[in-house]
C-alpha cells in the first residue's frame, strides 16, 4: 500500500510540471506589460522600467519560470496588481464560500442521489426506474448556469421565497446565510444528484449482474443483504470517483454558479480577474484549484486501494 | 463482381437502414438540423436583423411584431436567437473539426513510438488536469475574447482528451487478435494503420465528436455568459442568457427562451451520440454507459482513468 | 424415498416463446447417485440445471415441475427460496475466478451463507470456514481463510467454490461445468474432489459438462441434451457402450481418443528443416523493475518440410509464445530459431516481411481475429493485397473464391461478415486466410479449443485432408493431447517453458519418458467409464505426488 501511494504520487510530478508551465505561459502570453498595467497609462516611461527591474520582467524567460516555480512552490503566488495583497491571501479570503457552497451540494446531492440509484438497480425496468431515468437525463442536458436561472424564475421571481443573489456569511447569520446559499446548492446540486444517480445505478446493476453475486444468491443469501453487501462495496469504486469528481468540479464549477448568484468566492474573484487583466490572480486561482482538484483524484485513487484487495496487494502476490 | 459488390452493398445498406431504425439518431439529427437550417434559413427570409436596437421598445414581451419578445436594448429576441445558434453551431464544428483531425493524428502518432508517446501523453495528462472551463476561461482571457481565439483556446482544451482516447483505443488495437494477424501475415505499419486501426478508432471518434459539439456550445454559453467569449453586441446564446440575468425580475422570458435554445440543441446532439454509440458499438447500451464523463469534461479534466497503457 | 431433485417437463423459452431453450425435459437425480447432463454449447444444460435453483436469466418463461427435496421450487416464495438456496442444493460455477467476489477474503464469503442460514457467531463461522477449506484440500487453511481470491490459484479458487457449496451439507450439488476453465491435471483433482463430496457424505450430484471424457469419470447416469430436448438417458456404462440416439453416436464418434490416433508415417525428409530452434528462450521484460518473466528456456526442437510438429502444455508452458516467435509477434532473446534457415533474432523490416509471407497463421479465437469493418472476401484477400501477390483485381478473386471451396464453405459467404458467421465457419475462414499465399508452413495456435467438439472435428478433419494435400508444414499448438495426437507426425510436451519430451505421436503417447507427460496422459478424461475407473487410483497417486509443481 505504502509504495502504491508513492507510485501514484509519483506520477503526479509531470503533470503538476506541465501545469505548472501552462499557468506560468498564461501571465507571459498576456498582452501587454504587466508593469505597465499596475501603473496605469499615465505613468511614466522610467518608472514602468524600473518597476520592470524590480518585478524581474527583464531576466530571461526560464529564469523568471524558475523564479516564479520555486516562489509558488512556497506558496507565494505573487502579488495582485489590484487587490493589494498577495494572491494567496485573496485565494484564502474567497475560498471560505466556495468551500460551503460546495460541502452544502455535495451533502444535497449524495443524501438524494446514492439510495434513488441503488433503488432504481433493484427495481429495474419499473416505473420507478423509468422516472429516474427522466431525472438524470436533466443532468446531462442541463447546463448549471441554465438550471440555475431558471430555478432563480421559479423561486425567486415567481414564487419569491428566496433571494435572487447575494450572499450571508452563515457562520454569523446561519438563517440568512442558508436562505442564500439554498438556490445555488440546489440548481448545482440537483445536476450533481442526476449524474450520481446514474452512475450509481449503472454500477449496481453491473455487480448485481455478475456471476459472485448469483453464486452468492445460490447460497441462499437474501436479496437486501446482495444489494447492500455485496454491490455497495464492489460498485464502490466507480461510485467514489464519481463522488470525488463530482467534488473537485464543484469547487471549479462554482464560476458560473458565484457569478450567477454574486457569491464572493474563488469564481467571482476569478471573473474579477479576467475583467481587470490581473494575471497574477488569474494564475494563482488556475494554479490552485488545479491542484486541488490533482489532490482529490490521488485521494480517490488510494480510496481505490482501500476498497480493492487487487489494488493494495499488488506488492505482494502470493501464489 | 456484380454479387459481390451487391452483397457488399446490401450490408452498407444495412448499416444505413439500421441507422434509419435509430430513434436516438433520428430525432437527434431532426433536432440539430432544424436548428441549423432556422439560422441560416428564417434571418435573411424573415427580414431579421439581431442589432437594430429600438429604445423604444425595450424588454417587451412576445408580441406578433417580436414572436419571442425584445431585449434591453430593444433588440429582437427571436432574431437574437437565431444569429446566436449560428454563431454557436459554426463555432462548434470548427472546433470539433479541428480538435477531432488534430486529436487523431496526434493520437495516431503517439502510438507509433514509445520515446514519443511518453511526451505527447505527459503533455496531454498536464493539459488535461486544468478543468475544461476553467482553462478555456484562462485562455480566452489571455488571448483577448473574439470568434478566432475562442476556437484556439477550446481547440486547445479539446484535444488532449480525443489524442490520448485515440492512443488508447489505437494501443488497445495493436493487441487485438485481428491486428496480430495483420502483422504475422506481413502487412506493413502502414497498412496496419490505415485497413485496421484507422477504421476502428474512427468509429469510438465519430461518438466523442459530438459530444464535444455540445461541450463547446455548452462552454461557449458559459464563457459568454462570464464575459469571457464572443464580445457583444454580436448574438450568442451566452450573451443572451448574460444580458437576460440582468433583466431576470422584468423578462423572466429572456433567459428562458435562451436556455430552451441551449438545452434543445445539448439534448438533440447526446440523442446523436447515443444513437450513434448505439451503431458503433450496439453491447453499450446508450441508457447504462456514458454520458456521465461528459458533463465533467465541461469543469473539470477528461481524465482517462483505466486507459494508462 | 424421495428423489432429491425431479424435474418435470421443464420448458423454458426467451422474447416471448420467440426461442425455444429448453423443451419438454424431465430429469430425475436419485439419492447418492452422480448425474452427468451432457450437451453442446446452446443445448439447454445449463438453463436446466439452474432451474433447480430457480436462477433464470431476465426475460425466460418457465413452466413445468420441479421438486428438491420435496420442496416445489418454480411456486416458492422469495423467503423459501433463501432457504433453500445453499441449504437444499447449491452449486458450483464454471469460471471460479468469477463467481468470487474480488473485495471480500474467501472466509466471509464462506461464512456469507452460514450466516444466511442462520449461523449468527462471527468465530463459529470462521472456525468452520476453516474446516471447510481443510476439507477440499486446501493447504494451510488457517492462513488461507483470510487470503482474497486472486491470491489463489485457479484450482485453489474451485476448491474454494465447491468448499461454499458444501458449507451447509446440501442434499444436492449442482455443478455447472465445474473444470472446463481448469487445467486437465488441475481437473483431475477436481473431479476427485466432487466424487468425495459423493462418497464421504452422500451428496447427489448433477454435473454438467460438454466433455464426455468427465462424464465416463465421474457419472453414473448421464442424459444428453440437444436442441434444448434430452436425447438419451441412460447409465454411464450403457451410453459409452451402446448409445442409441443418432445424435450420441455422433458426439461419441467426434471426441478425439488418446491412442487412436492415425499412425502416420515418418517419411519426412529431416534435410529440408523448415524451422529449426536451438536453445531458445524467451524472456519478457519486467514492468518497473520487477524480476524478468522466462518464458521459455533452452528449448530446441525443428520440424522438417512437410512435417507436423504438435506442442501441448497446460496453461502457462510458454507454447502459444513459440509460435508467436515463429512469425515475430514474440521476441527471440536468446539462442536461435531459424525460419526457413533464417535466424529471427536479427530479422527486420521487409526481410521479416518476406519470411511471414511464406507462413500461415491460425490463432485460437476466430471471433476476435478478424476486423469487423472487412466482409469474409477482404479477410481472406488481405495476405495477397499486402504482398500483392497477384497483379489483378480478378485474379485476387478467382483465387479467395477457390480458398473458400478448399475450406469448404459456400461461394456466397464472401460478402458476410465475420460476425454473421458461426464459430466453426470463422475458423475455416481463418484457414483459407493462412492457406491463400500457398505458405510452406503454417502455425495453428489452439485453432479448435473455442470450438464445440462436433465442430472440432471436422476443422480438424479437414486441417488434415489440406495438410496431405498441399503438403505445407505445421507446428500445431494445444492443450489437448488427443488433437495433438490425431493431427501431428510428431509430438512435444512443454512446462514452464521447457520442452521435457519430444518424439514421434505414438511413441510420447504410449511410453512417455517424463513423469509429467504420463500424468498428463493419465488426467486426460476417455471417454470410456472402465478405462477412467482403472486409471483413476494412477492419477490421484501420481497427483498426490505433486509432481506438477
Amino acid at each position: 500500500m505504502f509504495t502504491y501511494t508513492l507510485r501514484r504520487a509519483g506520477a503526479l510530478i509531470p503533470v503538476l510540471l506541465v501545469v505548472s508551465i501552462v499557468v506560468f505561459s498564461l501571465g507571459w502570453l498576456a498582452p501587454g506589460d504587466p508593469a505597465r498595467i499596475v501603473l496605469g497609462p499615465e505613468a511614466l516611461e522610467a518608472d514602468v522600467q524600473k518597476l520592470r527591474d524590480s518585478m524581474g520582467l527583464n531576466e530571461p524567460l526560464w529564469h523568471r519560470y524558475l523564479e516564479w516555480m520555486s516562489h509558488a512552490f512556497r506558496g507565494d503566488l505573487g502579488t495582485s496588481y489590484f487587490l493589494n495583497m498577495p494572491v494567496s491571501t485573496a485565494i484564502g479570503q474567497h475560498f471560505g464560500p466556495t468551500m460551503q457552497l460546495a460541502v452544502l451540494t455535495i451533502v444535497y446531492a449524495l443524501v438524494i442521489s446514492v439510495p434513488l440509484g441503488t433503488l432504481a438497480a433493484r427495481w429495474r425496468g419499473s416505473a420507478f426506474d423509468q422516472g429516474i431515468a427522466g431525472f438524470t437525463l436533466i443532468g446531462l442536458t442541463f447546463p448549471s448556469f441554465v438550471l440555475s436561472l431558471l430555478l432563480v424564475i421559479i423561486f425567486s421571481v415567481w414564487l419569491r421565497w428566496l433571494p435572487v443573489a447575494g450572499y450571508r456569511d452563515p457562520f454569523s447569520d446561519p438563517w440568512n446565510g442558508l436562505r442564500y446559499l439554498i438556490l445555488p446548492a440546489l440548481s448545482l446540486g440537483t445536476i450533481y444528484a442526476a449524474l450520481i444517480t446514474r452512475t450509481v445505478r449503472a454500477s449496481v446493476l453491473d455487480v448485481l449482474k455478475s456471476e459472485y453475486v448469483d453464486a452468492a444468491r445460490s447460497r441462499g443469501v437474501s436479496e437486501n443483504r446482495l444489494l447492500f453487501a455485496h454491490a455497495l462495496r464492489n460498485a464502490g469504486l466507480p461510485i467514489i470517483t464519481m463522488i470525488g469528481l463530482s467534488f473537485a468540479s464543484l469547487l471549479s464549477g462554482a464560476v458560473v454558479a458565484e457569478s450567477i448568484f454574486n457569491i464572493p468566492g474563488i469564481g467571482s474573484l476569478l471573473v474579477n480577474a479576467i475583467e481587470r487583466r490581473d494575471y497574477p490572480v488569474l494564475q494563482g486561482v488556475v494554479l490552485f484549484l488545479t491542484i486541488i482538484y490533482l489532490g482529490l483524484n490521488l485521494l480517490v485513487d488510494l480510496l481505490y486501494g482501500v476498497i480493492d484487495p487487487r489494488v493494495r496487494l499488488t506488492d505482494s502476490v502470493v501464489k | 463482381m456484380t454479387e459481390l459488390t451487391q452483397t457488399i452493398l446490401g450490408r452498407r445498406g444495412g448499416a444505413f437502414s439500421r441507422a434509419m431504425q435509430n430513434p436516438h439518431l433520428i430525432v437527434g439529427l431532426i433536432i440539430v438540423g432544424g436548428m441549423a437550417l432556422a439560422a441560416v434559413v428564417l434571418p435573411p427570409l424573415m427580414g431579421l436583423d439581431s442589432l437594430a436596437v429600438d429604445p423604444l421598445n425595450r424588454l417587451k414581451p412576445p408580441s406578433v411584431a417580436h414572436p419571442f419578445g425584445t431585449d434591453n436594448f430593444g433588440r429582437d429576441l427571436a432574431a437574437r436567437i437565431l444569429f446566436g445558434a449560428s454563431t454557436s453551431l459554426s463555432l462548434a464544428a470548427l472546433v470539433t473539426v479541428l480538435a477531432a483531425s488534430l486529436g487523431v493524428a496526434v493520437g495516431i502518432l503517439a502510438s507509433f513510438s514509445r520515446l514519443l508517446d511518453h511526451v505527447i501523453m505527459r503533455i496531454c495528462d498536464g493539459l488535461m488536469a486544468i478543468p475544461a472551463l476553467l482553462f478555456a476561461l484562462a485562455l480566452t482571457a489571455t488571448f483577448g475574447p473574439n470568434f478566432s481565439n475562442l476556437v484556439i483556446a477550446l481547440v486547445i482544451v479539446f484535444v488532449p482528451g480525443i489524442a490520448r482516447l485515440v492512443r488508447a483505443r489505437a494501443l488497445a488495437l495493436r493487441s487485438e487478435t485481428f491486428v496480430e494477424a495483420a502483422i504475422a501475415m506481413g502487412g506493413s505499419n502502414l497498412h496496419v494503420m490505415a485497413r485496421h486501426i484507422f477504421p476502428n478508432v474512427l468509429s469510438i471518434v465519430a461518438v466523442q465528436v459530438t459530444f464535444i459539439f455540445a461541450e463547446t456550445i455548452v462552454i461557449e454559453a458559459a464563457l459568454s455568459f462570464l464575459g469571457a467569449g464572443v464580445p457583444p453586441p454580436a448574438a450568442s446564446w451566452g450573451n443572451i442568457l448574460y444580458d437576460g440575468k440582468a433583466a431576470i425580475t422584468k423578462a423572466p422570458y429572456m433567459v428562458l427562451f435562451a436556455s430552451t435554445a441551449v438545452v434543445i440543441t445539448v439534448v438533440g446532439l447526446t440523442m446523436i451520440g447515443d444513437g450513434l454509440r448505439d451503431l458503433v458499438d450496439p453491447r453499450m447500451s446508450a441508457r447504462e454507459a456514458g454520458g456521465v464523463r461528459r458533463f465533467f469534461r465541461l469543469v473539470v479534466p477528461r481524465s482517462g482513468k483505466g486507459d494508462h497503457q | 424415498m424421495t428423489m432429491p431433485l425431479v424435474i418435470e417437463n421443464l420448458n423454458i423459452s426467451f422474447g416471448q416463446g420467440a426461442i425455444e431453450a429448453v423443451r419438454d425435459v424431465s430429469l430425475e437425480l436419485r439419492p447418492g447417485e452422480i448425474l452427468a447432463l451432457v450437451g453442446e454449447s446452446g443445448s439447454g444444460k445449463s438453463l436446466t440445471a439452474r432451474s433447480a435453483l430457480k436462477m433464470f436469466p431476465e426475460g425466460a418463461i418457465v413452466d413445468g415441475r420441479i421438486n428438491l427435496t420435496g420442496e416445489n421450487v418454480l411456486a416458492a416464495s422469495p423467503k423459501n427460496l433463501e432457504r433453500i438456496r445453499g441449504k437444499a442444493a447449491a452449486m458450483v460455477f464454471q469460471e471460479p475466478s468469477t463467481a468470487l467476489n474480488p473485495v471480500f477474503t474467501i472466509g466471509w464469503q464462506i461464512g456469507e451463507g452460514l450466516r444466511a442460514h442462520g449461523m449468527g457467531d462471527m468465530r463459529k463461522r470462521r472456525a468452520r470456514a476453516i474446516e471447510l477449506l481443510r476439507e477440499v484440500g486446501i493447504p494451510d487453511p488457517e492462513t488461507r481463510v483470510d487470503y482474497y481470491p486472486h491470491q489463489l490459484s485457479g484450482g485453489q479458487k474451485q476448491r474454494v467454490v465447491i468448499a461454499m457449496a458444501l458449507a451447509l451439507r446440501p442434499a444436492v450439488i449442482i455443478a455447472d461445468e465445474p473444470t472446463t476453465a481448469l487445467d486437465v491435471t488441475v481437473q483431475a483433482g477436481i473431479l476427485n474432489l466432487l466424487r468425495r463430496c459423493r462418497d464421504e457424505i452422500g451428496t447427489s450430484i448433477l454435473i454438467i459438462t460438454h466433455n464426455l471424457g468427465v462424464v465416463a469419470e465421474l457419472a453414473d447416469r448421464v442424459a444428453v441434451m440437444y436442441q434444448g430436448r434430452i436425447v438419451e438417458e441412460a447409465s454411464s456404462a450403457a451410453l459409452f457402450a451402446s448409445p442409441q440416439a443418432e445424435y450420441t453416436r455422433r458426439l461419441l464418434a467426434a471426441v478425439p481418443r488418446l491412442g487412436e490416433g492415425t499412425p502416420k508415417e515418418d517419411a519426412t525428409n529431416r534435410e529440408g528443416l523448415v524451422l529449426e530452434t536451438n536453445q531458445l528462450e524467451i524472456t519478457y521484460p519486467g514492468r518497473f523493475g520487477r524480476t524478468l518473466v522466462h518464458a521459455i528456456r533452452g528449448v530446441s526442437f525443428d520440424i522438417a518440410a512437410g512435417e507436423v510438429l504438435g506442442l501441448v502444455g497446460e496453461s502457462g508452458s510458454g507454447k502459444s509464445t513459440i509460435g508467436r516467435a515463429v512469425v515475430g509477434l514474440s521476441p527471440v532473446t536468446g539462442g536461435a530459431m531459424r525460419l526457413f534457415g533464417t535466424d529471427l533474432r536479427h530479422v527486420k523490416g521487409e526481410r521479416l516481411r518476406e519470411l511471414r509471407r511464406r507462413v500461415g497463421f491460425i490463432f485460437q479465437d476466430p471471433a476476435s481475429s478478424f476486423n469487423r469493418f472487412m466482409t469474409v472476401f477482404d479477410c481472406i484477400a488481405e495476405p495477397l493485397r499486402v504482398h500483392r501477390a497477384l497483379s489483378s483485381a480478378s485474379a485476387v478473386k478467382s483465387r479467395v473464391l477457390e480458398l473458400l471451396d478448399q475450406v469448404q464453405l459456400p461461394r456466397d459467404m464472401s460478402g458476410r461478415y465475420p460476425g454473421e458467421l458461426s464459430g466453426g465457419q470463422r475458423q475455416r475462414v481463418g484457414l483459407a486466410r493462412a492457406l491463400a499465399l500457398n505458405p510452406e508452413f503454417i502455425v495453428a495456435d489452439e485453432p479448435t479449443s473455442a470450438l464445440d467438439v462436433s465442430i472440432q472435428a471436422k476443422v480438424l478433419d479437414l486441417f488434415k485432408s489440406l495438410q496431405k494435400e498441399l503438403g505445407f508444414a505445421a507446428l500445431f499448438i494445444s492443450h489437448d493431447l488427443a488433437v495433438v495426437e490425431e493431427i501431428s507426425h510428431r509430438v512435444g510436451v512443454l512446462r514452464h517453458g521447457e520442452l521435457l519430451e519430444l518424439g514421434s505421436a505414438r511413441e510420447v503417447m504410449s511410453t512417455p519418458h517424463h513423469d509429467y507427460t504420463r500424468l498428463l496422459i493419465n488426467s486426460v478424461p476417455v471417454p470410456d467409464p472402465a478405462i477412467q475407473a482403472s486409471k483413476r487410483a494412477d492419477v490421484q497417486s501420481m497427483l498426490s505426488l505433486g509432481v506438477p509443481s
